[in-house]
């Protein structure tokens, strides 16, 4: 029964063009009839087309109810459908019976036509969405800003709010006493409390409330209005988590790639990445037919590969490395133990500038060499164990900032340089880290500072 | 049709050759453009018949890439290891709480009086981290902040076979596949020379528990996923030198003849099982090499040797064993699988854990040691402990087995060192439960995840079923994960 309940309903779109179709053929006879005596409209075929149009406009009219039962349209479109399609229905059965006083009856029509076109629009914009009428086609390939110059809030969180929530929460209409049309006014918050919780997405009042029913009351944007998209939802889950900077460029926060793919798509920045990797990788697969390595993507998520030559050991030396240096950039885990490297094929790591963890054990590499990871500043792991390398080692790897593991065991590296130094490079870790933690500290104050100082200056803004 | 499903086609397309193609056209197209939106690699021909796992990449960013399973088969006593309880102690000899047992599921206990029994061994709060572990384990003290021990690990299944075939296939079913096999499916292996799946079963006076060989059956996966076991005495290869008179040459023509052959067959049949037989002979050839290579021990230092307390390189001990899977390890085995069959003591507890932790301690910690300081760590995953725990209650002067709670640690490989994960109630009867429970299905899926695979996302179906490791459970401790 439901089954053809739905069938029925889904019929409305087609069958509401009859009512309309007939009912204006009718406009047309009585017109023409009008203004050339020739084509004067005999009573019967009026009584004919009025009564079509009617029988169609009731059988619309029913399919229509059930139509609405079954879909989630926007409620406000819907009902301002319905109340015009009704009232069209309506004026026909009064036409009906009116056919024969010429002048109301004339008269009647003209509205009936007005409520006609209003209804049959509210129809086409419910199901063709409401962009269908618009002149200007929104052209989301056109790059808005630069992602390197884009700015977290200013260019991707705030154009958000705007195309979903200013229009109640803004300069207009500032529903619950929120407004989110400028930073200031966002973070002063609501009637009910704070926007969010800088750094706990889950606990902001903005994310409860756009994950609540769409049936509650309090779910937002409200039944009806255009909801948030997945990707939409995330990107504002994900930038609360990361503290909701307000004055960061994208480019200095590190962005889990599918987030960079979301945010490049709100940017309009065609999405590259994708075919990126692909391309990588299959430069890599030729490589590795070519040299016997193995060559892995490090994960679905990530753009960098791991490159692993230790099963073809002197096979693989200086000259294979050097065509490897071509993926260089990519690379972020290579494993070099056992091969045939020497320190002139070092060089060729310069490049690779996303190195982690570089395994260079059983090779023939020595202190000298080791110059040339200088530029490898993301370098965390490196193995030299088993090598020729000794104490001046530490001169050549001092400048590398990130290193967390360095294997050397069972070298020429005496315990008392290895200790200073572990001593000195902690020290610079640490540094280095207070100084980040400096910096997310400040970007926390001035967000406190924001909400604090608005807390005192509109002391009823939050009840 | 998920994303695997096609991957799976793709792989059959892998395999078939251009006569088939033609002789099939009508599915052959059909998979090819299937196989060329999928992947363009596949279309594109690779020269090696190498298993690359079935998933692309990993879902998440894996820091493990190989395992050395430490199984202490028999169920090695948690209360007296790993699991300090004080309050135990208290009440040894006495009657043990029957509000505790009511109703409860014990081996060979069942109908007999309940009695507390203490642990007889010292325990001390070891290294930074602080963590209690036993004065039977002297050298795993020294590693303590190396490795992460969970004390809330349960499981289902009360006797050692069922018990171990949980452990290691996450049911007691049979036919379904090891956790190796998995592994292999999921993500291939890195070394052709050798099997990626290893099974070292260690020798000696006390290794009186039996361990089938189903434990490391791959199930209902392709036979070329099963661990093989390694002879830990003598040669570890039955057969793999080449009778007298036949030179490594004429070796060669003979297998090649015989792929070809196989080929044949394989060209007409879509059989996982012909693949298996070509790979296998392919790989047996190569182990002519690498099993002599891999097993010859004379290039380990003495220090290396004593470090594991090895007194006989290749005896079959659990010491020789332990080296032997570092080595595999360093040759790209993805899952090394070590029994010490020593731990079932339900009477003589006390003389029979010296014994057992004698053979075992000192090894283990040494693998620990050696990988680290080789920077493998990092990447090797190691977990030691056993089947299931031992009763806080005595029988006689050992233990019964115990389901509710038992200990192991696991270190390297993406999990935090220095760490303690889950506890027991106060007689270590129970696991605490909480976010740190573990049961064996999450195991698995941490372990999953240490090589960045969604364990719901590894399926097999089999007789019009999907299986997983985790079966239809499984939740990842996110705590104890790098």
């Amino acid at each position: 029964m439901q089954l053809i309940v739905n069938f029925l309903g889904r019929l409305h779109p087609l069958v509401g063009h009859l009512p309309i179709g007939f009912f204006i053929f009718l406009i047309i006879l009585e017109y023409t009839g009008y203004w050339n005596k020739k084509f004067k409209l005999s009573a019967s075929i009026r009584h004919f087309t009025l009564t079509l149009s009617i029988l169609f406009a009731v059988l619309t009219a029913t399919f229509g109810l059930l139509l609405a039962q079954q879909s989630n349209y926007s409620a406000f479109l819907l009902n301002q459908h319905r109340l015009y399609s009704l009232i069209f229905t309506a004026l026909t059965l009064i036409l009906y019976s009116i056919r024969n006083r010429v002048f109301v009856y004339r008269l009647v029509l003209v509205v009936s036509l007005f409520f006609l076109i209003v209804a049959g629009h509210l129809g086409a914009r419910l199901t063709h969405g409401d962009n269908y009428f618009s002149l200007i086609q929104h052209q989301d390939s056109n790059l808005k800003v630069h992602p390197q110059t884009a700015l977290i809030y200013s260019d991707v969180i705030q154009p958000l709010f705007q195309e979903r929530c200013v229009a109640c929460h803004g300069s207009a209409k500032n529903n619950g006493d929120l407004r989110l049309d400028t930073n200031e006014e966002m973070l002063k918050g609501g009637k009910t409390g704070f926007v969010f919780k800088a750094g706990d997405a889950t606990s902001s009042l903005i994310i409860k409330r756009i994950h609540l029913s769409l049936d509650s009351k309090e779910h937002m944007p409200p039944k009806g209005k255009v909801q948030l998209s997945e990707d939409e939802d995330a990107l504002l889950q994900w930038w609360i988590d990361i503290g909701a900077p307000t004055n960061k460029h994208i480019s200095d926060i590190s962005v889990p790639t599918y987030m960079l793919d979301i945010i490049y798509a709100k940017l309009g920045v065609p999405p590259t990445p994708l075919p990126d990797r692909l391309s990588i990788l299959e430069r890599a697969h030729v490589l590795e037919s070519k040299f016997g390595i193995i060559v892995h993507s490090l994960s679905a998520e990530s753009p960098y590969i791991e490159v692993n030559a230790r099963f073809c050991g002197n096979k693989f030396g200086d000259d294979q490395l050097r065509e490897i240096a071509d993926l260089g950039p990519a690379i972020q885990v290579l494993d070099l133990g056992l091969t045939g490297v020497t320190d002139r094929g070092l060089v060729y790591l310069g490049g690779m500038k996303h190195l982690q963890r570089l395994q260079l054990d059983h090779t023939r590499v020595t202190s000298a060499g080791l110059g040339a990871l200088e530029p490898l500043t993301q370098l965390e792991s490196l193995n030299l164990y088993s090598t020729a390398i000794d104490d001046l080692v530490f001169k050549q790897i001092k400048s590398l900032p990130s290193l967390r593991h360095l294997y050397l065991w069972n070298t020429q590296v005496s315990k008392s340089a290895a200790k200073t130094w572990e001593i000195e490079h902690t020290n610079l870790l640490r540094k280095k880290h207070f100084a980040e933690q400096i910096e997310s500290i400040k970007d926390q104050m001035t967000h406190e500072d924001a909400s604090a100082n608005v807390g005192e200056s509109f002391p009823n803004s939050k009840k | 049709m998920t994303p695997l499903d096609f991957k799976y086609i793709a792989e059959q397309k892998k395999d078939w050759s251009r006569r088939t193609f033609l002789g099939k056209m009508a599915q052959g197209v059909g998979a090819l453009a299937l196989g060329s939106l999928i992947n363009p690699r596949l279309i594109a021909g690779t020269s090696s018949d190498t298993w690359r796992g079935i998933l692309p990449s990993p879902q998440f960013l894996p820091k493990a890439k190989r395992v050395i399973h430490l199984c202490m088969a028999g169920g090695p006593s948690h209360l007296d290891l790993f699991d300090y309880k004080p309050m135990l102690k208290k009440l040894d000899g006495q009657p043990f709480p029957e509000s505790i047992t009511r109703g409860q599921q014990l081996a060979q206990l069942q109908n007999s009086k309940l009695i507390a029994r203490g642990t007889s061994f010292g325990f001390t709060r070891c290294g930074i981290s602080g963590q209690m572990i036993s004065d039977l384990l002297p050298n795993i003290q020294t590693i303590a902040d190396d490795i992460c021990v969970v004390r809330s690990l349960h499981t289902e299944q009360i006797n050692h076979d069922p018990a171990h075939a949980f452990m290691n296939t996450g049911s007691n079913v049979k036919g379904r596949p090891s956790m190796g096999s998995w592994l292999l499916y999921g993500l291939g292996s890195e070394t052709q020379n050798l099997p990626g799946y290893v099974v070292l079963m260690s020798t000696g006076p006390e290794a009186d528990q039996p361990v089938s060989a189903r434990q490391w059956s791959s199930g209902f996966l392709p036979s070329r996923f099963q661990g093989v076991q390694f002879q830990s005495k003598g040669s570890p290869v039955h057969y793999v030198g080449n009778p007298e008179g036949v030179c490594q040459s004429t070796q060669r023509q003979v297998i090649e003849e015989v792929q070809r052959l196989n080929s044949l067959q394989a060209d007409q049949s879509l059989d996982p099982e012909v693949q298996t037989r070509i790979t296998q002979y392919e790989l047996a050839f190569k182990m002519q090499t690498s099993v002599p290579e891999l097993t010859d021990m004379r290039d380990e230092s003495q220090a290396t040797l004593d470090l594991y307390g090895v007194k006989n390189a290749g005896d079959g001990s659990f010491a020789s064993n332990c080296l032997l899977a570092r080595r595999m390890a360093e040759r790209g085995v993805r899952f090394i699988q070590l029994y010490h069959r020593g731990w079932d003591h339900h009477d003589g507890l006390d003389n029979k854990l010296k014994v057992a932790a004698g053979h075992c301690d000192r090894a283990s910690a040494a693998l620990i040691k050696d990988l680290k300081q080789r920077g493998m760590l990092e990447d090797t995953l190691v977990l030691w402990g056993g089947e299931f725990g031992r009763t806080p209650m005595g029988q006689g002067s050992g233990r019964d087995h115990h389901i509710n709670a038992f200990s192991v640690w696991m270190a390297g490989g993406g999990i935090k060192p220095g760490i303690s994960w889950g506890s027991t109630d106060e007689l270590g009867y129970k696991y605490t439960d909480d976010e740190q429970a573990m049961h064996v299905h999450d195991l698995h899926a941490t372990m999953l995840a240490t090589f960045g695979i969604d364990h719901t996302k590894l399926i097999y179906r089999s007789q019009g079923r999907d299986f997983r490791l985790t079966d239809v459970q499984g939740k990842i401790a996110h705590g104890i994960l790098v």
